[in-house]
């Protein structure tokens, strides 16, 4: 399956027909997105808090 | 030689105002004139309210008339953002997709102004949802065949030509701070919390921010200083201080960070980079103490973990008008709608806990400096021709629109205060601004710097020409 069989693939999961211009800028769009998440995974995240908390308080 | 009253600041127009010299009824014609004049060539307004706007600047006449004085806004013209509702009005958001929507209520934000008396002029001109890269016809004053910011194009640009005394626009990452720095005017990108966003078309609940654009320092801590707070679930209790009394002329005392990696990469151009380089030595001549610091930690995750966020929050709002009414977006706004939807989960999490390790980094350097701002060029590059504006959506190889993110976006991520000045120009007169960066909800510390510096300087008075028109 290459690249833009698996935008389609993913695209039609969640329910969005994508134009077939948009698929070639997508998916670069895409791998450049999952390049970010790899910059992200290369640090241990463990302990780290995520930076948006649930606030209990009733206002 | 006397100003004209559009050329006036929101401060110098309301002494004239109490003192008998003008009315908001000239105000507002004047403001109207100058919009009439300007908008063939810069197009920054969507919606003109004239009438209304009359309406609204004989009542504040009348009321100050009366003894009642309802602040420092009071019968002054102001944009405000089409991504603001306003009752009655249009918003569409610089859309097709919500073309003729008509909202019932107003923005928290448009509702304190009209209480503080602002005199509302029109809805400035946005980027489609604040996610359109680029919004022809709209055009920077100084050469209008170049990028006016975005994505608050419409509110920098009024300013910029004297069709407002003030603007509202909304920061998610740039979006006040690019439109001032291109267009040579102040933008502050307010801590998250500070400001209701109710009312507001969002990108992201915890990146998005509503503030004011002006052509000085004092103007938007006025501006600031009535439409901040509020009691809705979009606001941070914290009190709001009095934004005028940091107001002063020099800055002993004051420490101002200067990060020379991240924030003087090989991208900032040697225009950019000596017009930032004067204006901290004007900091310093004013008595602030210049700490050079160490590279912050982490902060090149600001940009991805921003991203996975932002796509993944703005496609949520998007969802069921991205299928029902698709082929209404123009095709930048539809791709990073689609882009949002493809996510992971994953990747989303593991971006909020990056936005920790970032937050650490930035807090690290303004604490072993003991800082109260840390000072940046806002924008790498000054604007550009639009047609030489490339929309690459990749991340392969750098563009003006990734470079505006690589400066602006880190204090969207972790939620800071950061206010845009101008700071002069390059060889072509396009406008240079420098940023400062604050801590939480420490607008006051760079309300001081920024007052101090415009003080000893007058970047901020200069005015595109126009002459076209004019």
């Amino acid at each position: 399956m290459d690249t833009a069989e698996i935008i389609r693939a993913i695209a039609a999961y969640a329910g969005i027909a994508v134009l077939d211009e948009d698929v070639p800028i997508l998916a670069a769009a895409h791998a450049n997105e999952r390049a970010g998440e790899r910059a992200i995974a290369a640090h241990d995240l463990g302990e780290v808090e995520p930076i948006v908390t649930f606030d209990p308080r009733w206002r | 030689m006397m100003a004209e009253l559009h050329e006036l600041s929101i401060a110098e127009a309301g002494a004239l105002l109490r003192a008998g010299e003008t009315s908001s009824v000239e105000l507002t014609e004047a403001t109207l004139k100058r919009l009439e004049q300007t908008e063939p060539l810069v197009h920054a307004y969507t919606n003109v309210l004239a009438e209304r706007a009359l309406e609204q600047a004989a009542a504040a006449d009348a009321e100050l008339a009366a003894g009642t004085d309802l602040g420092p806004l009071h019968g002054i013209p102001i944009g405000v953002k089409d991504l603001l509702h306003t009752a009655g009005t249009p918003t569409e958001g610089g859309s097709r997709v919500l073309e003729g929507f008509v909202p019932e209520r107003d923005a928290e934000v448009v509702t304190r102004l009209a209480a503080a008396g602002a005199v509302l002029v029109g809805k400035t001109v946005t980027h489609e949802f604040a996610y359109g890269q680029n919004v022809p016809p709209t055009r920077n004053p100084w050469d209008t065949s170049c990028y006016p910011g975005g994505s608050s194009a419409g509110s920098g640009v009024a300013v910029a030509v004297g069709s407002a005394f003030g603007a509202i626009g909304t920061d998610t990452g740039g979006s006040i701070r690019a439109p001032a720095a291109v267009n040579g005017v102040v933008g502050l990108k307010t801590t998250a919390g500070r400001v209701s966003r109710r009312g507001v078309m969002p990108m992201s609940p915890s990146l998005d921010t509503v503030g004011p654009l002006t052509r000085t320092v004092e103007d938007t801590a006025l501006m600031l200083g009535a439409i901040a707070g509020g009691d809705d679930d979009t606001v941070l209790d914290e009190p709001v201080p009095d934004y005028a009394a940091s107001l002063t002329s020099d800055l002993a005392g004051v420490r101002v960070g200067v990060e020379r990696g991240y924030f003087f990469y090989e991208t900032v151009s040697p225009a950019v980079r000596a017009a930032v380089d004067a204006a901290i030595g004007e900091l310093d001549a004013l008595g602030a103490e210049i700490v050079e610091v160490d590279a912050i930690e982490h902060i090149e995750l600001a940009a991805p973990a921003g991203m996975a966020v932002l796509v993944g929050d703005t496609s949520e709002w998007h969802q069921r008008l991205l299928r029902e009414r698709r082929d209404l977006y123009v095709r930048e706004t539809r791709v990073m709608l689609e882009l949002g939807e493809l996510v992971l989960a994953t990747s989303y999490a593991k971006a909020q806990r990056a936005r920790r390790l970032v937050q650490r980094g930035m807090r690290a350097v303004f604490e072993s400096g003991r800082l109260d701002a840390l000072a940046a060029p806002t924008l790498p590059i000054t604007t550009k021709p639009v047609d030489q504006l490339s929309v690459d959506l990749t991340g392969e190889g750098e563009t003006a629109l990734s470079a505006f993110l690589h400066h602006c976006f880190v204090a969207n991520v972790i939620g800071i205060p950061s206010l845009s000045v101008p700071v002069g120009f390059d060889e072509s007169r396009l406008p240079v601004g420098m940023q400062l960066f604050g801590r939480p909800f420490g607008e006051p510390a760079l309300f001081r710097i920024g007052h101090a510096y415009q003080g000893a300087t007058q970047w901020h008075e200069q005015r595109p020409e126009l002459a076209a028109v004019v």
